[in-house]
């Protein structure tokens, strides 16, 4: 099941979506994928200017 | 159903692990401590005769935290049995700069890190010189430590089946497949992250001559991510962990269960939560075979 959230996205400039679709993955073991790739998209505006490590 | 607390209430059965205050040991030849962290299963408080399977997660609190959450989710979701993970590292007050520990805690003496030519030369351009390391690894003394010091340790403390998973990333992984080779049979299970060195490759290569079986369940995780990043190149981290991996296999141990993956789109760090849950679900397979399913 896929559901859209939001369908306004070529018309909305406050919206940054992104939706990603995991293969290999079930409904329990997408989680740890989508808290951790979630995390990083919701938060990419403020991670911008932190330092980078060397790995 | 019954309200709760009135007659024929149900207990409640607990779906969260439970985390200790965190604990402090001594090594043997060490002059400093490291952190021990614990999580014990949902069912520890409720079920007193049951004792339980061992995750040993590497550094520390930075992947403690991760590692049992992950364990925490797929327990609930029956993906894995019930498991007691303890997290052992440098002390959380000391911060990053204590990370510096693991150095010297994960690589045991005549690790090479880099390899001469193209990664040695990249590495001293770049100002990481492993040498001044060298008289300090003691990464064996730790393996000794967590064998013989904390297992029995921990063991009169919490209900630990002798059942023992060794879990690392990078340099922890570098230092599990190293545990796997220098000490046979001190763990069962391994998950490996992203890492060994020169030395594991040669005690590989060693283990083959004097043995014909490795009774051992190994997951071993990478990331596409790594191969483009030069530092990493220059450790040879995904070469050297795929000549691993291909190595073990091409010796046929009959009771070797390996299973390697590459992770597209990860790197370095966001690699370990999928190496954490794939690993924990290959090497604990033969234990979940008739765990109940939720029907999710």
């Amino acid at each position: 099941m896929v559901s859209v959230l939001c369908d306004t996205k070529p018309f909305c400039l406050l919206c940054d979506l992104r939706t990603r679709l995991y293969t290999d993955r079930d409904h329990f073991t997408v989680m740890p994928l989508i808290i951790a790739n979630g995390l990083q998209h919701v938060y990419a505006d403020l991670i911008a200017d932190l330092p980078q490590l060397p790995w | 159903m019954s309200g709760s607390g009135g007659p024929g209430a149900r207990t409640a059965v607990p779906y969260a692990m439970s985390w200790e205050e965190p604990s402090y040991a001594r090594a043997e030849g060490y002059d400093y401590d490291h952190e021990i962290l614990v999580a014990l299963p949902p069912s520890y408080h409720v079920a007193p005769d049951r004792s339980y399977p061992v995750v040993w997660s590497m550094d520390g609190a930075m992947t403690f935290a991760v590692t049992a959450g992950v364990a925490n989710l797929y327990i609930v979701g029956k993906r894995i049995p019930e498991i007691i993970v303890v997290g052992v590292g440098h002390r959380s007050e000391q911060g990053m700069l204590g990370l510096a520990n693991r150095t010297f805690d994960l690589f045991p003496p005549g690790s090479v890190w880099s390899d001469p030519g193209l990664g040695d030369e990249y590495m001293k351009r770049m100002g990481f010189t492993f040498e001044m390391s060298r008289p300090f690894l003691t990464g064996d003394l730790f393996l000794d430590f967590l064998v013989e010091q904390l297992r029995p340790s921990l063991g009169e403390r919490y209900r630990m089946a002798d059942d023992h998973t060794l879990w690392g990333h990078s340099a922890g992984g570098g230092f599990a497949s190293y545990a796997l080779l220098a000490r046979p049979g001190a763990f069962g299970r391994f998950i490996i992250g992203s890492g060994t060195n020169g030395l594991t490759i040669d005690l590989e290569a060693e283990y083959a001559k004097r043995h014909d079986d490795l009774d051992a369940r190994v997951f071993i995780g990478m990331a596409d991510g790594e191969i483009n990043h030069t530092p990493l190149c220059a450790q040879r981290l995904v070469s050297r962990t795929t000549l691993l991996a291909e190595n073990l296999r091409l010796r046929g141990y009959p009771s070797l269960d390996l299973r390697t993956r590459f992770y597209a789109d990860r790197d370095h760090f966001t690699s370990m939560p999928p190496i954490i849950g794939d690993g924990l679900q290959h090497v604990y397979a033969d234990l979940i075979e008739d765990l109940p399913k939720p029907n999710w």
